[in-house]
């Protein structure tokens, strides 16, 4: 990292190290508030810190620790952890998909039905339609991205027209590949949308 | 509820802002067990956070009605 890196707060930042991991830390008198500024500024520090070999471990926003002591002692009581977490990490970085299906139906009252069986039908498709979508749009996607990423965590993305969210963590040497594939799906499928952004710092793998 | 001046405009940097607060709130690695619960500002930043989602999900709905034109 950069010496006169600044954090939260425009605060300086440093390190304190225990044993074999360090925290990147800034000093400030009490906990930060979150604000757009300072969640700007907490990850940007994160992304100062990675480089070829080394991805950090990110800290989720708004920890704050007595004093220096403290954040040694929390470093010393899951050396294990962190040291797994950077070995995993090394070399690596998150990127994100949001896909949407823009055909979903709003959420609405069902039309009103000739029979009693439309109505049950029209509900079931309803019901189906997210279920479906995730399927036909996360499946190719999983499969195409087999051998380029190294994990990969899938969450329903519950919006009007949302159907999943995917994490997908990722060596620098197949940054390319990784990209290609996504825009390979995003060819072959047009009736989804694949919103892609990255590369983050591992956030979403730390709890893995 | 106004937004923040620094909020972007284009609905794929909204996206972009959108996963960076997800990432640094809701994410990431705990050290400290009281933890996060009680950072002020989060609700604000949420309520924000909804706007963006729903410029995503408006942007998303208007290119599917373009290219049904």
């Amino acid at each position: 990292m950069q010496p006169g890196t600044r954090g939260i707060d425009g605060a300086i930042v440093r390190t304190i190290t225990a044993g074999d991991v360090a925290a990147v830390v800034s000093a400030h008198n009490r906990r930060p508030d979150a604000s757009m500024a300072a969640i700007r500024a907490h990850n940007a520090v994160v992304v100062a810190a990675m480089d070829e070999q080394c991805t950090p471990v990110p800290i989720r926003f708004g920890q704050w620790l007595e004093d220096d002591e403290a954040v040694r002692a929390a470093l010393d009581a899951d050396a294990a952890r962190w040291g797994g977490l950077l070995r995993r990490f090394a070399g690596c970085a998150e990127f994100a998909i949001r896909i949407f299906d823009p055909g979903l139906s709003e959420e609405g009252p069902v039309p009103p039905p000739k029979t009693g069986r439309d109505y049950m039908e029209a509900l079931a498709a309803r019901v189906s339609g997210p279920a479906a979508s995730q399927t036909q749009a996360v499946a190719p996607l999983q499969d195409a991205l087999r051998g380029i990423t190294i994990s990969e965590i899938v969450e329903p993305l519950r919006t009007a027209h949302g159907v999943a969210s995917v994490a997908c963590l990722v060596h620098r040497a197949h940054f390319n590949a990784y990209q290609t594939a996504v825009e390979k799906v995003r060819t072959s499928l047009p009736h989804f949308r694949y919103l892609s952004t990255g590369p983050w710092p591992p956030y979403s793998f730390v709890t893995e | 509820m106004p937004l923040p001046a620094d909020y972007p405009a284009d609905a794929e940097d909204d996206l972009a802002l959108v996963e960076l607060v997800n990432r640094v709130l809701d994410k990431g690695a705990v050290i400290s067990g009281d933890v996060v619960i009680s950072v002020a500002g989060v609700d604000l930043v949420y309520v924000g956070l909804r706007v963006l989602l729903a410029s995503v999900e408006s942007m998303v709905a208007r290119e599917n009605a373009l290219r049904h034109l």
